[in-house]
């Protein structure tokens, strides 16, 4: 299943006009390097992130410390 | 002003007394120190004098007159910056009395044409096996360009041919170009996702600046340069958009055509043209496309379809 696929299953509320040209909220990009699809930018009003779909060219976040 | 007085010359002895031959020949004296320095060109020069025109404000201008008009030589002005050598300047023609340093440009009356000393030239007659022709000179020159202005109804050999011609050590008239195409399809693209277009099959690289791995043009030399791209998007069942797009360093730069087709179609080929600036040392851009559409969507292959290319059209 294709990032794209993953997000509308994620949340059915999203429509491919969150996807769309300048006007959209949701910017996925793949940079035909073997590491598949990422979210590029994510600037949707209500909706968090999804969990999945970061760019793998970032350096990974480190995790939360408790304290 | 120092000019010599109408009815000085010629001197006739027989009525010229010894005061009045001092005072003419003082005049002379001075017009000869000053080239004759007046405001206008003093009547009794002819053709071929040289003059001097003193400035309001300090300064001079020197004229060379040729019997019809008087052509501005060079000037200073009264702060002492002189400016000579402005005008026209014209290889010499060939004379038999002259002696020729290697490389030495004349030009040959005869033939009308503009050459170059093969080799050191002694005086003597005109031997056509000690000059070439300019356009061969020019062929292999990479450094030290003469420059000259031919005269209105001179001819040369041919055309100028510059093709190694560098500035500052920058191929000038040779900058980088490629031009490169997908030999395979790129399936499994996703609807409206940004995907990099994979064009690896190089048509032709001029400066070896184009990276068929990374499908990125990175050229070695500072300019502008006329990028364009092509590429054949399509979907089974259908697609409703086609996007390309040129991303400089890793960003989203210019942006190419935008197809629609609410109703859907089979496929759609945007196109990207537009002129762009690299540093020569990092800047390197990559082709974007985006299909919107359902089913399985692809980039379709080979160089009528899908192609990517750029040529440098001026340095920086």
């Amino acid at each position: 299943m294709s990032l794209y696929d993953q997000i509308m299953k994620l949340y059915p509320e999203i429509s491919p006009a969150d996807f769309a040209l300048d006007i959209g909220t949701i910017v996925l990009q793949n940079d035909s390097d073997g590491l598949g699809d990422y979210i590029k930018a994510w600037n949707h009003p209500t909706l968090p992130h999804p969990p999945f779909g970061q760019d793998p060219h970032s350096p990974p976040q480190k995790p939360a410390t408790r304290k | 002003m120092a000019i010599i007085n109408t009815g000085d010359f010629p001197i006739d002895p027989t009525t010229t007394t010894g005061t009045d031959l001092a005072d003419r020949l003082n005049r002379l004296m001075a017009a000869l120190e000053s080239s004759h320095a007046n405001t206008t060109r003093p009547a009794y020069l002819t053709a071929g004098a040289v003059w001097t025109q003193p400035q309001a404000g300090g300064g001079y201008k020197l004229f060379f007159y040729d019997g019809a008009r008087d052509h501005q030589i060079g000037s200073v002005d009264a702060a002492g910056t002189a400016q000579f050598g402005g005008g026209t300047a014209l290889a010499p023609e060939f004379s038999a009395t002259a002696t020729y340093a290697t490389g030495a440009i004349i030009h040959d009356k005869a033939s009308n044409a503009y050459l170059q000393a093969k080799n050191a030239v002694a005086a003597g007659p005109y031997n056509p096996g000690d000059w070439q022709p300019l356009t061969d000179v020019l062929g292999s020159l990479n450094v030290d360009l003469s420059v000259f202005v031919k005269k209105a109804g001179d001819t040369m050999a041919g055309a100028l041919h510059l093709p190694s011609l560098t500035v500052n050590n920058i191929p000038v008239l040779a900058g980088p170009a490629f031009c490169a195409y997908p030999n395979a399809q790129s399936s499994g693209v996703t609807s409206s996702t940004f995907t990099k277009i994979s064009f690896n099959t190089e048509e032709f690289d001029t400066a070896n600046c184009y990276d068929t791995a990374l499908s990125r043009f990175t050229p070695n030399v500072k300019g502008y340069y006329q990028v364009n791209a092509a590429c054949q998007m399509a979907g089974s069942p259908s697609i409703t958009s086609a996007f390309i797009t040129l991303y400089k360093n890793g960003v989203r730069f210019r942006d190419g055509a935008l197809l629609q087709n609410g109703a859907g179609v089979g496929n759609m080929s945007p196109v990207f043209s537009a002129v762009i600036y690299f540093n020569g040392t990092t800047d390197y851009v990559e082709m974007y496309g985006s299909i919107t559409g359902t089913g399985a969507l692809n980039f379709a292959s080979g160089p009528n379809a899908v192609h990517f290319s750029a040529s440098m059209v001026r340095g920086a």
